[in-house]
């Protein structure tokens, strides 16, 4: 660095402050993605989709060796999958005066925070970790469809034609455990793989849970 | 016990490598670096040579009093970095150069008088120099030897970079782009073309021919323009002072593909495309592919040449078969010839050459030379209803491509880089003049059908052709070290012409006469009924074949600023200057926009290690395809009609076709019709994007990086095309003075209310696991927001083959109606919330000189989505009741409001299922003799099999909305959603490739790809 001007001096000693305590390995600091599939009735909220993908950035503080706490913050899709929940039939039949065809899309999205204390099990390349993890999660219902007004004779004729068009969400928060096992296969990289209960509702349902388990993949910064 | 410490990292060449924004040439790369001796004292007037492959001859440059060095405008390729210095021993060192990259060597050299002189290349955090301003994506040859793709063309390519997915008509999107607003570049200039529906100028190069691709999103500099998605830049090989090549098979047979699962419903009706072998006859699809380069003059003149061959097809073809029943119109017995039902064989053949001569004036100054041609056949082509061989015609489309290229290095800070191209697309199809009965006749029988005798439909006289030509140069400047830092200066300009000229008569003589019958002996029964639908007439189509142009001029101004090895300040300007003319000489529109590029990047250990950028830029698209067909008679020519003279219930065909057979006077005229379809107003402007960015990146020594980046979109300046009331305009007719005809055009106009908006956060990165083995790909989140999507299915507002315009009728705006309401704001088709890509390669090279590689790509296709908002638009309808109203136009647009169908509720609400597959390839590559090696290459796409319902039908049914009365929404109509089936059955859920309502994807399929490469 050759020419350092003083802006350039105070930004760097702020971007300095957690690499020079990396440095010392007072701290560590890895971006973290993954995803697995999700299980149990929080499954079905999501319409059976049955996955979860998402990201954390992880601080490792080291207590003595081979332990560590280590702290993470991340988000999480919950994709959902399309359900028809009614539909119009091809001939109306004479008696009803509503016939709907509704499709309902239910799909979440997640923040959470976790600590978990982590421990070297193996020549330094494998470890075990345990802790809690809260997510407030935000989960999307969208109903889409058209509702037919008829007159209920035989044969039927259509007096109205409606869209459904509607989006309801509600906000959750849950914490569970979260347990799992890493390899670090270079000081750089690891692979993890976590097992974490979570939970949410939805504007149709009351609080579903279930368990997901995510295989992740770890570039320390 | 660590499988993956301790190796070796060479995978470099092979990677897909995120350009860290930085400064490019569209067809080269540069090296810079420094050197210094070990005490770090700069090394002034040390000689670095550069060798390469890829580099006619041997660039040589020389440091200055920094020790710095540069050597811009290198091809692509693998370089040999040598310095020499009197008294100091210097190491020699590799780098590999991408498309558009800057590479940075900093070398050290030791004093050669030293007890223990050893030396070495300094480890630079990142290949790529922070002076590279871009957000982009290098995609090389070998990487996609590699990775599991459908192709290796463009788009296939360019949707493995972030920020890219499929758009409307399954062209490719680029940050929430319209489709049409992307660039694709061959060796420097455009070869795609919307209307000809070849968005990604498929048609120009072998795919075996493709060096690399460069993917950019933001490109920022100054330089690029004319777009307002991205750009997909493209480079062929170029040969060397070896001979290599390629020779490869491709083969694929629907046999090998899975079979859809089958639907649960009882009522399950026809075979889904995607059934197995019912899709179609289980054929083996084959392609070949050569490509050869190589030395026709050592270091002086390179040649590249390329050929695909596909198997020539063929097909059947059945003529029409009324039946003897079927008489004339009148009732009277028709004529019946022996080819009713006849089939006959269709046969079609692609003849596809590509080349690329590369000559070295000296190893600072080359040319370039390119040229492709690609003639596609199609015997027996029938257009209409016909019993009549007479009526087949053959079609023959030619795509050409030209090019040439200069670059130069002047001393050591100045190069200038200038290009010319210029691409035709050739339609020839449709009758011929030099038939015996070469006047095209049109008989109605009583069937209500008409069918078409002695001539083919449309003419070959006058071929379509569509036209592009560039020139633009660009000269960079590098300055030397003052007291602000060192610039790189940039300035140039691009010229971008494109037409196109047809006539597209709808016979080879422009005459076309309608009949009442063709009696028994072949002759014609004309009949003066006077009624201009169905009446009896000769038609003449009076306009002849011009050429209508668009131009684009642009001019810009660059400079990339390093203050210090920390700071760096890019800042540009572009001016963007858009014309076109109609096919007689009228000037259509003028626009001119200016486009500012400003980005900091900030490097806080001046090592690259980290770097922060943050940028501003406006993105000027270039003008719609559309300009050259929609305002002009190319394409629209203007066609009268008139009654004949007198009933004739036994014409001969010379008395048929004879003029005076007809009245063309003003008694006589029965109709006029064609001429251009569409008003521009003359202040149209180009639509442009509005870009903030900022992002953060980590560099690591060995090539792997991680990179996190948000940006930000807005659009402005579209063009809605609906009609305004008054927009008609009158006919004047080209025959008889005193006659008028209304003709009604909807306008394009820009439209300030038409908004499109994206945001994303993208990751990317790339992981050098270990000599083998690597673990790259990228992750998008973006969303996708506006309210002038169109696209309704009327294709009303759809510019031909372009992106849906803007979809708001002046006729609610005149009636009061909140905007909001008629086009409300939300998630746009293409809205894509999450999308990924994410691949594991492994390379092993064997002591024995065989190569396997295998790559797994991981594909997350977020779902887009779909609308219960949208406008159909029922144009044909207001027609109509114009004609039927005279000169009461106005009154009947205003009117006919009413029979406009209208989904209400928030815009893109709908969303389909996510989906994500694995794709698999194995590779081989095995030596025979000498340079001869076998390769082979398996590729199955989804090898999981994994089954997933991705999307359902939606129906609607327009003609049993009723109109709402609740306000705003008064006059609109609504119609019934189905989610499958037809539109006259409400929930037909039937179908097989189904389970409940929705369709599947996710079948396994294989792919056989192997050949010899020498």
């Amino acid at each position: 660095m050759a020419r350092r001007t003083r802006l350039t001096t105070i930004l760097s000693l702020l971007l300095a402050a957690g690499s020079a305590l990396s440095a010392q390995e007072a701290l560590a600091y890895a971006f973290k993605m993954g995803g697995g599939p999700v299980d149990g009735s929080v499954r079905k909220l999501y319409g059976d989709a049955g996955f979860t993908f998402g990201a954390d950035f992880e601080i490792v503080q080291p207590l003595v060796k081979g332990r560590a706490v280590v702290y993470t913050i991340g988000y999480r899709a919950l994709p959902g999958d399309n359900k028809l929940l009614s539909f119009i039939p091809g001939t109306l039949p004479a008696g009803p005066t509503s016939f709907e065809t509704r499709n309902r899309l239910t799909e979440g999205e997640s923040w959470g925070v976790s600590a978990l204390y982590r421990m070297e099990v193996w020549m330094d390349d494998f470890y075990v970790q345990g802790g809690l993890k809260a997510a407030r999660t935000k989960v999307t219902e969208t109903d889409t469809g058209t509702t037919l007004g008829t007159t209920g004779a035989s044969p039927q004729v259509i007096t109205s034609i409606t869209a459904i068009a509607s989006k309801r969400d509600v906000n959750s928060t849950s914490i569970g455990l979260m347990v799992g096992a890493g390899y670090h296969f270079t000081e750089r990289y690891s692979l993890e793989l976590n097992l974490m209960q979570l939970s949410a509702e939805s504007p149709a349902t009351s609080s579903k849970s279930g368990l997901s388990a995510e295989l992740s993949f770890a570039i320390r910064f | 016990m660590n499988l993956f410490r301790n190796r070796n990292l060479t995978l470099l060449a092979l990677t897909m490598v995120v350009g860290a924004p930085l400064m490019a040439q569209d067809s080269t790369g540069q090296i810079v670096g420094t050197v210094k001796t070990k005490d770090g004292k700069p090394l002034a007037g040390a000689i670095v040579r550069l060798a390469s492959p890829a580099l006619q001859g041997i660039r040589t440059v020389a440091t200055d009093a920094n020790g710095g060095f540069r050597a811009p405008l290198l091809p692509p390729g693998s370089y040999t970095v040598i310095v020499t210095k009197e008294g100091f021993l210097v190491p020699r060192s590799e780098a590999e150069v991408g498309l558009g990259q800057i590479v940075r060597r900093d070398i050290l050299a030791a004093d050669a008088s030293a007890t223990s002189a050893t030396v070495e290349v300094i480890a630079s955090a990142s290949t790529v120099d922070k002076s590279d301003v871009k957000a982009s994506t290098l995609i090389t040859s070998e990487f996609m030897d590699v990775i599991p793709r459908t192709t290796r063309g463009l788009s296939d390519a360019a949707l493995l970079a972030p920020g890219v997915t499929t758009g409307i008509a399954g062209r490719t999107t680029i940050r929430g782009g319209q489709t049409t607003g992307n660039r694709f570049l061959l060796n420097g200039t455009d070869v795609a073309d919307n209307i000809f529906n070849v968005s990604t100028g498929r048609a120009y190069y072998v795919d075996d021919s493709i060096a690399e691709i460069q993917v950019m999103q933001s490109p920022v500099h100054a330089r690029y323009g004319n777009f307002s998605g991205g750009i997909v830049n493209a480079i062929t090989k170029s040969g060397g002072n070896q001979i290599t090549g390629v020779l490869r098979a491709n083969f694929s047979r629907v046999d090998w593909s899975a079979k859809a699962p089958q639907g649960t419903r009882p009522s399950q009706g026809s075979t889904p495309g995607n059934y197995g072998k019912t899709q179609g006859e289980d054929l083996l699809n084959r392609t070949y592919t050569l490509q050869v380069g190589g030395p026709i003059w050592k270091d002086k003149i390179w040649f590249n040449v390329s050929t695909i061959k596909n198997p020539g097809s063929t097909a059947q073809i059945t003529l029409s078969n009324p039946g003897a029943t079927v008489t004339n119109s009148d009732g009277s017995p028709r004529l019946i010839l022996p080819t009713e039902g006849q089939s006959f064989t269709q046969v079609g053949d692609t003849s596809f050459y590509e080349g690329k001569f590369t000559f070295a004036l000296t190893p600072d100054h080359s040319i370039e030379f390119g040229r492709t041609f690609r003639k596609s056949t199609n015997s027996n082509q029938l257009t209409g209803n016909s019993f009549d061989p007479d009526t087949f015609y053959n079609r023959q489309d030619k795509n050409e491509y030209n090019s040439l290229g200069y670059r130069g290095v002047f001393g050591s800070n100045l190069t200038l880089e200038a290009r010319w191209a210029h691409k035709k697309d050739t339609i020839q199809s449709g009758g011929l003049l030099n038939r015996t009965r070469n006047q095209r006749i049109d008989v109605y029988l009583s069937n209500s059908a008409y069918y078409r005798f002695n001539n083919a439909t449309f003419s070959a006289v006058n071929p379509l052709e569509r036209a592009a030509a560039t020139w633009t140069a660009n000269l960079t400047w590098y300055s030397p070290q003052t007291a602000l830092g060192t610039h790189t200066l940039d300035v140039g300009f691009e010229r971008v012409k494109t037409g196109q000229k047809s006539d597209n008569a709808q016979t080879p003589t422009g005459i076309r006469m309608f009949v009442s019958g063709i009696n028994p002996d072949g002759t014609y029964r004309i009949l003066r009924t006077g009624t201009p639908t169905g009446g009896d007439s000769i038609e003449l189509s009076l306009t002849s074949a011009a050429e209508a142009t668009s131009l684009a001029d642009s001019f810009w101004f660059n400079d990339t600023l390093a203050l210090n090895s920390n700071w760096q300040v890019m800042f540009g300007l572009r001016y963007d200057k858009a014309s076109a003319e109609d096919t007689v000489g009228t000037k259509t529109i003028g626009s001119s926009k200016y486009s500012p590029r400003v980005q900091v990047t900030f490097d806080p250990w001046g090592d690259q290690s980290w770097l922060f950028r943050s940028h501003f830029a406006v993105y000027v698209g270039r003008m719609h395809d559309g300009f050259t067909t929609r305002f002009t008679y190319s394409g629209n020519p203007v066609r009268e009609g008139y009654l004949p003279r007198v009933n004739g219930l036994a014409y001969t065909y010379a008395q048929a076709v004879d003029l005076n057979t007809w009245d063309i006077s003003p008694a006589g005229f029965l109709y006029a019709a064609g001429g251009p379809t569409a008003i521009v107003d003359p202040a149209v402007k180009a639509p442009s994007a509005t870009e903030y960015s900022a992002s953060a990146r980590r560099n690591w020594t060995d090539g792997s990086f991680l990179e996190f980046r948000m940006s930000r979109r807005v659009w402005k300046d579209f063009y809605n095309d609906f009609f305004v009331a008054g927009d008609e305009y009158n006919y004047n007719s080209l025959i008889v003075p005193g006659i008028s005809v209304r003709n009604i055009a909807a306008r394009w106009r820009t439209d300030g209310r038409v908004k499109r908006d994206y945001n994303n956060a993208e990751v990317e990165f790339l992981n050098i696991l270990s000599s083998r083995w690597q673990f790259g790909g990228n992750y998008t989140y973006a969303t996708l927001k506006g309210n002038g999507e169109g696209g309704d299915s009327s294709g009303a507002n759809v510019s031909v083959t372009g992106d849906a315009l803007g979809d708001f009728d002046a006729v609610h705006q005149a009636n009061g109606r909140d905007v909001n309401a008629y086009a409300p704001y939300g998630n746009l088709i293409g809205d894509q919330r999450h999308k990924a890509s994410l691949y594991w390669n492994y390379i092993n090279k064997t002591s024995q000189g065989g190569i396997f590689t295998s790559s797994l790509l991981f594909n997350y296709v977020g779902a887009t989505t779909y609308s219960l908002t949208r406008s159909q638009y029922y144009g044909s309808e207001v027609a109509a009741a114009a004609t039927a109203a005279g000169s009461a136009i106005a009154a009947q647009y205003n009117a006919a409001y009413a029979n406009y169908t209208r989904y209400y509720g928030p815009r893109g609400i709908g969303r389909f299922n996510d989906t994500f597959n694995f794709d698999l390839k194995l590779g081989l590559d095995l030596p025979l003799a000498g340079k001869l090696r076998f390769f082979s290459e398996l590729t199955v796409f989804n090898v999981f099999n994994h089954w997933q319902k991705s999307t359902f039908a939606l129906t609607t049914t327009a003609t049993v909305g009723s109109p709402l009365s609740n306000s705003p929404l008064s006059g609109y109509r609504t119609a019934p959603w189905v989610t499958s089936g037809s539109a006259s059955t409400f929930g037909d859920t039937s179908g097989w490739g189904t389970s409940g309502f929705a369709d599947y994807v996710g079948g396994r399929s294989v792919r056989l790809s192997t050949g010899f490469k020498w």
